[in-house]
């Protein structure tokens, strides 16, 4: 996952709700940003990395359980999709040290 | 104990393909809705889950139940325009089954609040069964909310519970008297100030997703439980 979307969320700034954009990579949370004021939310740069190091960690070691959880539970469409998604993860991975190291 | 669990998600819906909702944003992986509705069912294996959306968001969250919940049976409520709002039509949904003793205690929580555990959500039924309500409360310090104050003043959370047949009473009573309550417990205690409802000890990483840090703070509440509850 490394994706952006929009939520709205109290802005200490604005002192509201407003919409703001949220930035992931993989299942981190990267920054916060409030499209009325522009202040923004971070991770401190170091512990975002470390974090993300450790989430990777846990990601890549919980993967095997996943895989047969999703196998388990929707065999067809994980035989279908799994191809897909093999082929895909370098891709992935890429985009979020990219995320992360480039914020 | 016939416990029926209510996950409140019915913010905002979805505007020209993207979500305003917090609830449905992503946490560690999983949107926080799921996540509150893992940890509200898990200590109730026969509960009735009722899960209280936008309808704007009914794709949306048919998606999300189908990837992140499969295991929960979950039954889909239209929300309203206000928290009350929502609370009362899950209770009119649940209304056949409470008059006829299939429920017993209700259990409303807010979608938003993804890191209540297991522990309380049994803690807040068991008090309820027993008491006639219960909710969580973290004690404040006076002097935070003004130098003045003396009295005590307490910091309320959900889930709250209630003996579903009084519950479903001061939800009907408010409707016909355009009564419209902050949260579950002031509409108990405008109808019902006798039912006795007792404070539990909430817990301090129970924090409500409100402002965009408190995302950080869930992920690292999460990394420390090994992303567990």
């Amino acid at each position: 996952m490394n994706e952006e979307v929009t939520a709205e969320l109290h802005c200490s700034h604005c002192d509201h709700e407003t919409i703001h954009t949220l930035v992931y990579a993989g299942r981190l949370l990267v920054s916060t940003t409030c499209q009325t004021c522009n202040s923004q939310v971070k991770h401190e740069a170091i512990d975002l990395r470390l974090h993300y190091l450790k989430d990777l960690e846990h990601r890549i070691s919980t993967k095997p359980r996943r895989l047969w959880r999703g196998f388990w539970s929707a065999p067809f469409s994980q035989m279908v999709s799994f191809p897909k998604k093999f082929m895909s993860q370098p891709k992935k991975i890429w985009k979020e040290i990219k995320a992360i190291l480039g914020r | 104990m016939r416990i029926a669990v209510v996950v409140l998600a019915a913010g905002s819906g979805t505007r020209f393909g993207h979500t305003t909702n917090k609830v449905w944003l992503p946490l560690s992986g999983r949107r926080i809705i799921s996540r509150s509705l893992a940890n509200a069912v898990k200590s109730f294996p026969k509960s009735r889950n009722i899960l209280v959306i936008n309808p704007d968001d009914a794709a949306l969250a048919k998606d999300v139940l189908r990837r992140e919940a499969r295991h929960i049976k979950v039954e889909i409520v239209a929300g309203g325009a206000s928290r009350h709002e929502s609370e009362h039509n899950a209770l009119m949904h649940l209304a056949p089954a409470i008059e006829a003793g299939k429920v017993n205690v209700v259990m409303i929580h807010d979608g938003a609040r993804p890191l209540a555990t297991s522990v309380l959500f049994h803690d807040i039924a068991m008090a309820a069964h027993h008491h006639g309500g219960a909710l969580p409360a973290i004690v404040v310090d006076p002097l935070e909310i003004d130098i003045h104050e003396t009295r005590q003043i307490v910091r309320v959370q959900t889930p709250q519970a209630f003996r579903a047949k009084e519950l479903l009473e001061a939800y009907t009573k408010a409707d016909r008297d355009g009564f419209v309550g902050t949260d579950t417990a002031a509409c108990m205690e405008e109808y019902f100030p006798n039912v006795q409802t007792i404070a539990v000890t909430g817990e301090v990483t129970n924090v409500k997703i409100t402002y965009p840090q408190d995302l950080v703070i869930a992920e690292h509440v999460l990394e420390k439980r090994g992303y567990k509850e």
